[in-house]
C-alpha cells in the first residue's frame, strides 16, 4: 500500500529569518546606540524587552516542530513528467507548519499542514509537479515554522518511505526501432497477455496483413473502407520494442521507447519490450508501459548533484524561508497604527501642537490605505502620493530657522526628517519585508522618544508603543487565512481544547517573557549617564541677560534679594525662593508649590546646588558680587573654586538637568562641576556656583560632569578634628551678634572628630528643634541662630543649616551654606529624579582637606557621596510597582474589580450573541461538539459518531434529538424536548 | 445450472409500517444467518431502497443462504443462476423457444423472472451474460427479439463473487459493478455464532422457519416511503462533499460517479426508515457511503482490498453537518 512511514527521529535546526527581520535588529543596535548617547532608563528597558521578545521568538518554531510528525504520506503510483501530483500528507502538531514535500530533493508540493492530533491527525493534500523520471521509493518532508512571532524560521526533514513511485517519460519521437510479426507467429511471451480479452468479437480497421476473408463487408460497405473482424484470440500483429542499454542518456532512450510501444498499443497490437539481447518483456496496457518507462535504467540517483557554491559566489542575502510575502489589509493597518504610536510620542515633547502630529498620522493613514490591498495596486499613484505627503509632512514639521548648530538639528532636523521617511515608505509598505522594516522604524522611533523623553507619561507611553509593536510584528507574521486558489482538501477545524490549550501557552510564555525582562533589569544598573558628552543640551529659547554673570530672574530681570518676591513671582518658579538671590534673609521663605521644576538624569540622588553663601551677617547670607570666569561654551570646562578638593576619583557623576518651569541664570550641578555642557556662555564664581549668560527657560537642558567627593562617614571620621588646621579665615568667620550660648553649645557637642560632632549637632537639633515652616520672625536686632537654637526652637532648613554652619564655625571648623534643588522622588521608567518647587532647600558645606566640601543635611534623605549606592533599573521599577500599588491600593482593586465585570460581561454578551445566532439548540450542538471533541472524538465525524465517545444512552438520544432538529422537516422546537436535551447533555459532560 | 421456486408461503403478512418491516426482515434474516448484524441491516436497506447487492466472500461464509432467507422473508419467488464461462445471455434472461405445436416461437422466460435473484460467483460468467444481466437490473426488463418482457416487481439480484480465486474469470467492469447499490463482505462468523451453526441452532436448517414478512404491496409501499423521507440540503451537501472527497483522493483513479451518489442517498434513506426516522441524518449517509462506495472506485494498481480504508479516510475528511 502507498503510505510512507517515518524514519528515525529528524533533526529540527534554524534555516533563517523572517523577510525583513534584520532590520528589527539594526532597530535594536540604533537603540542601544541612543541608550550610549542619552543614558536613558527608558531605552534600557526598551533594549532587555526587545531581547527578551527576539530569544522568546527564537524556540517558538523550534517547540512547534518539536511537537509535529508527519505520520504519512500517500500519493498515486503513476505519473508522467510534468503532471500534478497530489499528496496526502496525513500530520499531527500544535499549530500549523508549513511543509515541502520533496523527491530527491526535487520539490513536488508545498503548502501548509495544519494542527491535529495523534488520534484525529490533520489530512491535507499538497499540488505540485512530477519531477524527473525514475521509480521513487522515498520522500522528504521539509516542516518548517517559525511559532507565533514568526521572525525565527525553523526546519525539520524527515524522509518517508513510500510505495514506489513511478515517474514515466513523456514520449519523444522518434522511436526506437520496432520489429513487428503477424499472424499466428510468434513469441508465445507475447500473445500470453491479454487474458479476457479472447472470446471479444470486434471490429478494427485494416491493417497490413489481413486476410481478405476477415473483411466484415457490412461494416466495410457502410463506412467505405475496409472493416476487420476481430477476434482478440488471434492477435494478429506483434511489436517488439527494441530499447538500448546503456545509451548514456537513458532519459532519452525511455521517452522514445515511450513512443514505440504507445503506437504500438494505440495500434492495438500486442507490445513487448526488450532491452538489447535480453527477454522480451509483454506490456499489457498503457500502466504497464508507464510503469516500464519510469523503471527503465533507473537509479534514481542518475542525476548529478549540482556543484556546492563557493561561499564569495552566493548571495549575500539571509535565507528566507518565509513562503509567502503576502500582507493582509488588517496587518497592514496595525503596522500603521504601531507607526503612529512612536510619532506621536515623539513629536509631542518636540513642541508640536495638536495640527502638525494630526497631519502625521493622517499621512499614514492614507499610506496604509493606498498600500492595504498590495503591491500592484495604483502603483503610480501610490509613488506619487508617497511623494506628496512626504513633502507636505516635511513641509509641517521642519522649520529652518530652528536650525542653528549640530545639537538643535538633533532635535529639528534628524527627528523631522526621519518623521518624513516614515511617512514615505508607509507608501511602500506594501509586503512582509517592508512592514517589518517599518516596524523597525517604529521600534527606532520609539527609542529615540524614550531618549528624549523625561516626562511622567513617558511610561505609558513606552508600554502602548510597545504593545503596538507587538501586535503589528504579531500581525504581520500571521499565516494569511484567506482562502488560497487551491484549498486544502480538509481542513480540520481546531477544536475548544487545542485552542485553551494554545491560550495557556501564550499565557505561560507571556508571564516568562515578563518575569525575565524584570530578572535582567534586575542586574542592569541605571546607566551612569551619556558615554559621550555631547547630549543633550539645548536651550528652547535663547534670551541673553542683559548683565554679565549678575544673577537674573527667569524673566530676565536682576535678581537683587532682600525680599522674597511674592506670589507674582511664584509662577516663575524658583524665583519665589529666597535662597536663590544674592542675599538669603534666613527668616524668610517663600510660598513654594508642589509644580516640578526639575528633571535630573542621574544614576544617584545628590544636593543640586545652585549658590553658595559664605559671609553671613546674623540674619543674612550675601554672595558678593563677583562674577568668576566666563566661558564661552558649550563645552565649559569649570576650575576647581576655592576649597575644591582634586579627590581624583575617576567615576564621571554626570546629570542632565531638564527645567520644566522657566529658571533664572542659575546652572545646577552636585558636588564639584568639572564639566558643563551648555548651550550658551556661562560664568564660574569663585565659590563654585555657575550662572548661565542666558535664562533658561521652561524646555531648556544641560549635562554637568562632576566629580563627587567619594566621602563616607569613616572615611569623614578618619579626618579627625579638622578645626585644628589652618582653614581661610571667611569659612570659619562668624558674626559679632553670635552669642555665647551658641558657642558654649557648640563646644558642648564638640567630639572627636568633626564629623562626629556635625552628627551631634544635628542630633541635638533634631531632639530640641521643631521643624516648621511657619517660624516665627526673629525681632529686629536679634540674632537669628541664637533665637532659633535657644528662642523659638521651631524653624526650617536655612535656620537649621545656618545654626550648624556657625556652631561649626565657632569651633573653628570651616562651614558654608548652600542652596539648591534636592531630589524627592525618582521617576524610574525615565530614570530621572524629580525636584518639586518645595524641594527649594537650604544645607551645610563643609569643607575636609582630603574630600573638599561635603554636604550635610539632617532633613533631605540624600545619602554621602562614598556611600550612594547604584541602584537597578529593575529594582527600581519594581519599588515603583509595589510603591504604585501599595498607594493606590483602592484604585487598583477598582481597577481589577472593572476588569473582572469587564471579562464576565464581555462573556456574557458573547453567550448572548452565541444564543441569537446559533439559536438555544444551536448552543446544545456548539457544547455537545466541544465536549466530544474534549474526549478525542474526530472532529470532522456526524453526531452519532461523536456521540460514540460517551458510550451512554443519554448521548446517542442528545444526538438523535439533535440531527432531528437540524435534518428533520418536521420538526418543532418543544420546550419539553429541550429540557431533556439539556439533561441529557448535563449528564454526558459528567461522565468520565 | 437454475432452479426456480417459490419458498413462499401465503400465510398473513405481518402487519407493518416501513419501520417495522425492515426490524421483521432483519430479524428473520438474524435468525437464521449467524451474527453479521450490520451486513444483514446493509441488505436489508438494499432491498429498501430498491437496489441490488453484491456480495464479495470467500465460499461458504453465507451469501447464498443470505440471499435465500431474503428470499423466504420476502416472500417472492426465488431463482438461482450459476455464473460459468459458458453461460450465455439467453440462459439467463430467457429465450424463444418453439411452440409445442411447432408453430412460431414463445417467450421462455429466464430465471431472472424472479422476485429475488442469486447470481453465484457473477464473475465466473462471461461478459456477455454479465452485460445482460446489467440490462435487466437496470431496467428491470427484458428485451428479447424486440419484445419487452418486464420482470416482477420487486426484483433483487444478489450477486457473489469470490475475490480470491481470480484465475479464470472475468473480473467485473465498472459499469457492471456500479449498478450494484452496495457490496458487502460477510466475512466470517465468530466462534460464539459457529457452534449455533453447529448445533443447529442457526443455518441452512432454520431456513424453513422462516416467514414472510410483507407481502409484496406493502413492500413496494414502503419502498416508496423510503423514497419520501425527507433529506435536508445540508445532508445533501454532506453526500456531495464525500463522493467529491473520493474524486480527490491520490489513490482513486475514477471516483464515485453521480449514479453512486444516488445510491447512497437512497440507502442512508432506508438506513434513516431503519431507525426509526423521518428524517436523513448524516451519519446515515456515512454509513451508506461505506457499504456503497467501496466496490465502486477504481483505485491506482487496482487494490480492491484498500478501497473500504480510501472510503473511511474520505468520509473523515468532510465535515459533517450538525446543527
Amino acid at each position: 500500500m502507498r503510505r510512507g512511514s517515518a524514519g528515525a527521529t529528524p533533526l529540527t535546526r534554524p534555516v533563517g529569518v523572517a523577510r525583513g527581520a534584520p532590520a528589527l535588529g539594526i532597530a535594536w543596535l540604533i537603540a542601544a546606540a541612543i541608550a550610549l548617547l542619552t543614558g536613558a532608563s527608558a531605552v534600557v528597558i526598551l533594549l532587555v524587552v526587545g531581547l527578551v521578545a527576539f530569544a522568546a521568538g527564537i524556540p517558538g518554531g523550534w517547540l512547534v516542530l518539536r511537537g509535529h510528525t508527519v505520520q504519512l504520506v500517500t500519493a498515486a503510483e503513476l505519473a508522467q513528467v510534468g503532471d500534478d501530483l497530489h499528496w496526502q500528507v496525513h500530520s499531527s502538531g500544535p499549530r500549523r507548519v508549513f511543509a515541502v514535500v520533496r523527491l530527491q530533493g526535487e520539490p513536488v508540493g508545498r503548502g501548509w499542514l495544519e494542527a491535529g492530533s495523534a488520534a484525529a491527525p490533520s489530512v491535507t493534500t499538497l499540488h505540485g509537479t512530477a519531477p524527473d523520471r525514475g521509480v521513487y521509493t522515498s520522500v522528504e518532508v521539509q516542516a518548517s515554522s517559525a511559532g507565533r512571532l514568526g521572525l525565527v524560521w525553523w526546519r525539520r526533514k524527515s524522509v518517508l518511505d513510500i510505495q514506489p513511485l513511478s515517474i514515466a517519460p513523456t514520449a519523444l519521437e522518434p522511436g526506437v526501432p520496432v520489429a513487428r510479426s503477424l499472424g499466428e507467429a510468434p513469441d508465445v511471451a507475447v500473445i500470453g497477455g491479454a487474458p479476457g480479452r479472447d472470446e471479444i468479437d470486434g471490429v478494427r480497421q485494416w491493417r497490413e496483413g489481413d486476410e481478405l476473408s476477415a473483411v466484415h463487408w457490412p461494416s466495410t460497405l457502410r463506412s467505405g473502407e475496409y472493416v476487420i473482424r476481430q477476434r482478440q484470440r488471434d492477435v494478429d500483429l506483434h511489436w517488439v520494442v527494441q530499447a538500448t542499454a546503456g545509451t548514456g542518456n537513458p532519459d532519452h532512450e525511455a521517452a522514445r521507447a515511450r513512443e514505440s510501444i504507445e503506437r504500438g498499443l494505440a495500434a492495438g497490437a500486442a507490445v513487448a519490450v526488450r532491452v538489447d539481447d535480453g527477454e522480451p518483456v509483454p506490456i499489457r496496457d498503457r500502466e504497464a508501459m508507464l510503469q516500464w518507462t519510469a523503471a527503465f535504467e533507473s537509479t534514481t540517483d542518475h542525476r548529478p548533484l549540482a556543484p556546492a557554491t563557493p561561499w564569495r559566489q552566493r548571495s549575500i542575502s539571509l535565507p528566507t524561508p518565509e513562503p509567502d510575502e503576502q500582507l493582509t489589509p488588517g496587518a497592514r493597518w496595525a503596522v500603521a497604527a504601531a507607526t503612529v504610536a512612536p510619532l506621536v510620542m515623539m513629536l509631542e515633547p518636540l513642541g508640536y501642537g495638536t495640527g502638525a502630529i494630526t497631519i502625521v498620522v493622517g499621512m499614514i493613514a492614507v499610506g496604509a490605505a493606498f498600500t492595504a490591498r498590495g503591491p500592484d495596486h495604483r502603483r503610480l499613484g501610490r509613488q506619487a502620493a508617497g511623494l506628496v505627503a512626504a513633502a507636505c509632512t516635511a513641509a509641517a514639521l521642519i522649520d529652518p530657522s530652528a536650525i542653528s548648530s549640530v545639537a538643535t538639528s538633533l532635535r529639528f532636523l534628524l527627528p523631522q526628517v526621519l518623521v518624513t521617511l516614515v511617512v514615505l515608505q508607509g507608501f511602500e509598505c506594501t509586503d512582509r519585508r517592508s512592514a517589518r522594516v517599518s516596524l523597525a522604524c517604529a521600534a527606532m522611533l520609539i527609542a529615540y522618544a524614550a531618549g528624549i523623553r523625561v516626562d511622567e507619561r513617558l511610561a505609558a507611553w513606552l508600554a502602548g508603543a510597545v504593545l503596538m509593536l507587538a501586535v503589528g510584528a504579531q500581525a504581520v507574521s500571521r499565516v494569511d487565512r484567506r482562502p488560497a486558489a487551491a484549498g486544502p482538501a480538509a481542513a480540520a477545524p481546531a477544536d475548544a481544547g487545542s485552542r485553551r490549550r494554545a491560550a495557556t501557552g501564550t499565557g505561560i510564555a507571556l508571564a516568562a517573557s515578563v518575569a525575565s525582562v524584570l530578572a535582567l533589569l534586575a542586574v542592569v544598573p541605571v546607566p551612569a549617564g551619556p558615554a559621550q558628552l555631547t547630549l543633550p543640551t539645548w536651550l528652547d529659547d535663547y534670551r541673553p541677560t542683559p548683565s554679565d554673570g549678575q544673577l537674573v530672574a527667569a524673566d530676565g530681570s536682576p535678581l537683587l534679594g532682600g525680599t522674597p518676591s511674592g506670589s507674582a513671582r511664584t509662577g516663575s518658579g524658583s524665583a519665589g525662593y529666597p535662597g536663590f538671590t544674592p542675599t538669603m534673609d534666613t527668616s524668610l521663605r517663600g510660598t513654594l508649590g508642589d509644580e516640578v521644576v526639575l528633571r535630573v538624569r542621574a544614576p544617584y540622588p545628590d544636593f543640586w546646588r545652585g549658590q553658595t553663601f559664605t559671609q553671613f551677617d546674623g540674619r543674612v547670607w550675601r554672595v558678593n558680587s563677583a562674577t568668576g570666569r566666563r566661558t564661552e561654551g558649550p563645552d565649559h570646562e569649570v576650575q576647581p573654586a576655592q576649597g575644591d578638593v582634586d579627590t581624583g576619583l575617576g567615576d564621571p557623576f554626570i546629570q542632565t538637568f531638564y527645567a520644566e518651569l522657566d529658571l533664572p541664570n542659575i546652572v545646577f550641578a552636585a558636588g564639584r562641576a568639572q564639566r558643563v555642557l551648555l548651550a550658551a556662555p556661562m560664568w564660574a564664581r569663585p565659590d563654585g556656583a555657575l550662572r548661565a549668560e542666558v535664562v533658561l527657560p521652561a524646555g531648556s537642558a544641560y549635562t554637568v560632569l562632576s566629580q563627587r567627593s567619594g566621602a563616607t562617614a569613616d572615611g569623614l571620621i578618619a579626618e579627625g578634628d579638622i578645626a585644628a588646621l589652618a582653614s581661610p579665615a571667611e569659612f570659619v568667620a562668624v558674626p559679632d551678634t553670635t552669642s555665647e550660648r551658641t558657642r558654649s553649645l557648640a563646644r558642648q557637642l564638640a567630639a572627636g572628630s568633626t564629623y562626629e560632632t556635625i552628627i551631634g549637632i544635628q542630633d541635638w537639633l533634631a531632639d530640641n528643634v521643631e521643624y516648621d515652616l511657619d517660624a516665627p520672625v526673629p525681632p529686629a536686632g536679634a540674632d537669628a541662630v541664637d533665637h532659633f537654637l535657644f528662642g523659638s526652637q521651631r524653624g526650617f532648613c536655612e535656620q537649621i543649616a545656618s545654626a550648624t554652619a556657625i556652631m561649626l564655625r565657632t569651633l573653628g571648623v570651616p562651614a558654608r551654606i548652600a542652596t539648591g534643588y534636592v531630589p524627592s522622588e525618582r521617576d524610574e521608567v525615565a530614570g530621572v529624579w524629580l525636584s518639586r518647587a518645595r524641594d527649594a532647600h537650604a544645607w551645610v558645606e563643609v569643607r575636609f582637606p582630603n574630600y573638599g566640601w561635603v554636604a550635610f543635611d539632617p532633613t533631605a534623605s540624600v545619602p554621602l557621596a562614598g556611600e550612594a549606592e547604584r541602584t537597578t533599573i529593575g529594582g527600581d521599577l519594581a519599588r515603583a510597582i509595589a510603591d504604585a500599588v501599595g498607594d493606590h491600593l483602592s484604585l487598583v482593586l477598582a481597577g481589577a474589580t472593572a476588569a473582572a465585570v469587564l471579562v464576565l460581561s464581555v462573556r456574557a454578551t458573547r453567550g448572548w450573541w452565541r444564543r441569537r445566532r446559533r439559536g438555544r439548540w444551536g448552543v446544545l450542538q456548539d457544547q455537545f461538539v466541544a465536549a466530544a471533541l474534549q474526549r478525542g472524538a474526530p472532529p470532522t465525524a456526524p453526531n452519532a459518531e461523536l456521540a460514540r465517545v460517551f458510550d451512554r444512552r443519554a448521548a446517542d438520544e442528545l444526538a438523535t434529538t439533535l440531527d432531528a432538529s437540524a435534518f428533520s422537516a418536521g420538526w418543532t422546537d418543544d420546550d419539553t424536548a429541550y429540557a431533556h436535551a439539556v439533561a441529557a447533555l448535563a449528564e454526558v459532560e459528567r461522565a468520565r | 445450472m437454475h432452479m426456480t421456486s417459490a419458498l413462499a408461503s401465503d400465510r398473513f403478512p405481518a402487519p407493518a409500517g416501513p419501520h417495522t418491516l425492515a426490524a421483521a426482515m432483519v430479524q428473520a434474516v438474524g435468525s437464521v444467518l449467524a451474527g453479521r448484524r450490520e451486513q444483514i441491516d446493509v441488505a436489508t436497506a438494499c432491498v429498501l431502497a430498491g437496489g441490488h447487492v453484491l456480495a464479495e466472500d470467500v465460499p461458504g461464509v453465507g451469501k447464498t443462504l443470505l440471499a435465500q432467507t431474503m428470499a423466504a422473508a420476502l416472500g417472492g419467488s426465488f431463482a438461482r443462476v450459476q455464473g460459468t464461462a459458458d453461460l450465455l445471455p439467453a440462459d439467463v434472461v430467457g429465450s424463444l423457444a418453439p411452440n409445442a405445436d411447432g408453430f412460431g416461437l414463445h417467450f421462455r422466460p429466464g430465471p431472472v423472472f424472479a422476485n429475488v435473484v442469486l447470481f453465484d460467483e457473477l464473475n465466473r460468467a462471461n461478459p456477455r451474460t454479465q452485460s445482460a444481466l446489467l440490462e435487466v437490473m437496470e431496467e428491470g426488463r427484458v428485451t428479447v427479439d424486440g419484445t419487452t418482457h418486464p420482470v416482477p416487481t420487486p426484483f433483487v439480484v444478489i450477486a457473489t463473487q469470490n475475490p480470491v480465486e481470480m484465475a479464470g474469470t472475468y473480473p467485473l467492469a465498472e459499469g457492471v459493478t456500479d449498478r450494484f447499490m452496495a457490496a458487502i463482505s460477510l466475512g466470517r462468523a465468530s466462534a460464539e455464532e459457529e457452534v449455533e451453526v453447529l448445533t443447529g441452532r442457526r443455518g441452512r436448517g432454520r431456513l424453513a422457519g422462516v416467514e414472510r414478512v410483507a407481502t409484496l404491496d406493502e413492500l413496494a409501499a414502503s419502498r416508496a416511503h423510503v423514497q419520501r423521507v425527507h433529506l435536508a440540503d445540508a445532508v445533501a451537501g454532506y453526500a456531495v462533499g464525500i463522493l467529491h472527497a473520493t474524486r480527490d483522493h491520490p489513490r482513486v483513479r475514477t471516483g464515485a460517479s453521480t449514479r453512486a451518489g444516488v445510491a447512497m442517498v437512497s440507502m442512508a434513506k432506508a438506513f434513516a426508515v431503519m431507525s426509526g426516522r423521518d428524517h436523513v441524518a448524516p451519519h446515515d449517509v456515512a454509513r451508506a457511503a461505506h457499504s456503497s462506495l467501496a466496490h465502486r472506485l477504481v483505485l491506482v494498481g487496482h487494490e480492491r482490498s484498500l478501497a473500504t480504508e480510501v472510503v473511511a479516510e474520505c468520509v473523515a475528511a468532510v465535515q459533517a453537518p450538525r446543527r
